[in-house]
C-alpha cells in the first residue's frame, strides 16, 4: 500500500471553520484550543475532505461541528471507529 | 450526505438534534418535533424488512397462544407439546423481533381465544403486547432468577384450556 501525503497549502485557519454556531459559555478555553487547532490544520496544510475530527461527550465534544471537515461527534470509545474511517475514506489526519 | 474523503461534502454526524434538511445542528422547536417522529417511522419501518411472524407448533388459530422470547423457547415449546398431546389446542409462538415487532403479529394474536405470556421478568413483553395491540395476554412471570420447568407451563396452560 502506497501511503501518499495531500496537503493543501492554500488553506487559511478560517477555512477549516464551519458555518456552524460555536456554543460554549464566555470565556471557556475551548474558543482558544478551536482556533488553535484551525491554525495547525492550515500550518499542516491538511486537506479538508481528507481528514476526520472525533470526539466522545461533553461540551467540548461539540468541537467537530465546528471544523470544515468531516467529523463524528459520538460516543466514548469512538477512535478504533474513527481509525477505520481514517484508514478507509481519508488521508491519516485523525484527531480525537 | 457524500461518502467520507469526498471533497465538498464535508459534514459532520453526531447525537446534536439536526436540520431535516441540511444535517446542520438545529435548536428549533418545530424541528425536533418533525425529526423525532422521523425517528419513530425510521424504526417502524424495520418491520418492512425483518420475517413475518410464524407459529413454532400448533395451528395459526385456536384456543391457547403461548408467547415466548429469548430463552424459554425450551421450556416453552415442551410445555406447549405435551399439552398438544394431551389433546389440548395450544399453539407456541416465539418473538424474535420486538422493536418493532413483525408486521403480523397483532392479527396472529387475534386468532387466538387466549394469549398466555411466559416470561423471565415480571412481565415485560405482556406489558407491550398489550399496549401495541389491545390484546387482553395474560401474563405468567418468572423473577426468582432460575429457569421455567417444562412442568410449571405445562400447569399453567392446563389451568387455561
Amino acid at each position: 500500500m502506497t501511503v501518499t501525503t495531500i496537503t493543501d497549502a492554500q488553506l487559511a485557519p478560517k477555512d477549516y471553520a464551519s458555518d456552524q454556531e460555536v456554543r460554549w459559555c464566555p470565556g471557556c478555553g475551548d474558543y482558544a484550543i478551536l482556533k488553535a487547532v484551525q491554525k495547525a490544520c492550515a500550518d499542516m496544510g491538511l486537506v479538508r475532505e481528507r481528514t476526520v475530527f472525533v470526539s466522545g461527550i461533553g461540551c467540548a465534544a461539540r468541537f467537530p461541528y465546528y471544523m470544515s471537515t468531516y467529523g463524528f461527534h459520538t460516543v466514548h470509545g469512538a477512535p478504533p471507529r474513527s481509525l477505520r474511517a481514517s484508514s478507509s475514506r481519508t488521508q491519516s489526519s485523525t484527531s480525537g | 450526505m457524500g461518502q467520507a474523503g469526498t471533497p465538498q461534502l464535508e459534514h459532520r454526524i453526531g447525537g446534536l438534534e439536526r436540520d431535516y434538511d441540511s444535517g446542520h445542528i438545529s435548536y428549533d422547536p418545530d424541528n425536533h418535533a418533525r425529526m423525532t417522529k422521523a425517528r419513530a417511522d425510521k424504526i417502524a419501518g424495520i418491520a418492512n424488512d425483518i420475517p413475518l411472524q410464524g407459529v413454532s407448533l400448533g395451528d395459526d388459530h385456536g384456543k391457547l397462544a403461548v408467547v415466548g422470547w429469548g430463552s424459554t423457547f425450551g421450556a416453552i415449546h415442551q410445555a406447549v407439546k405435551i399439552a398438544r398431546d394431551e389433546g389440548r389446542d395450544v399453539a407456541h409462538i416465539h418473538v424474535r423481533y420486538l422493536s418493532p415487532f413483525p408486521r403480523n403479529l397483532g392479527d396472529l394474536l387475534k386468532r387466538y381465544d387466549r394469549v398466555l405470556v411466559p416470561e423471565m421478568n415480571n412481565g415485560q413483553l405482556v406489558k407491550l403486547l398489550r399496549a401495541e395491540y389491545l390484546t387482553p395476554a395474560e401474563s405468567f412471570p418468572k423473577v426468582t432468577g432460575k429457569p421455567f420447568r417444562v412442568t410449571e407451563i405445562a400447569q399453567a396452560i392446563r389451568k387455561i384450556t
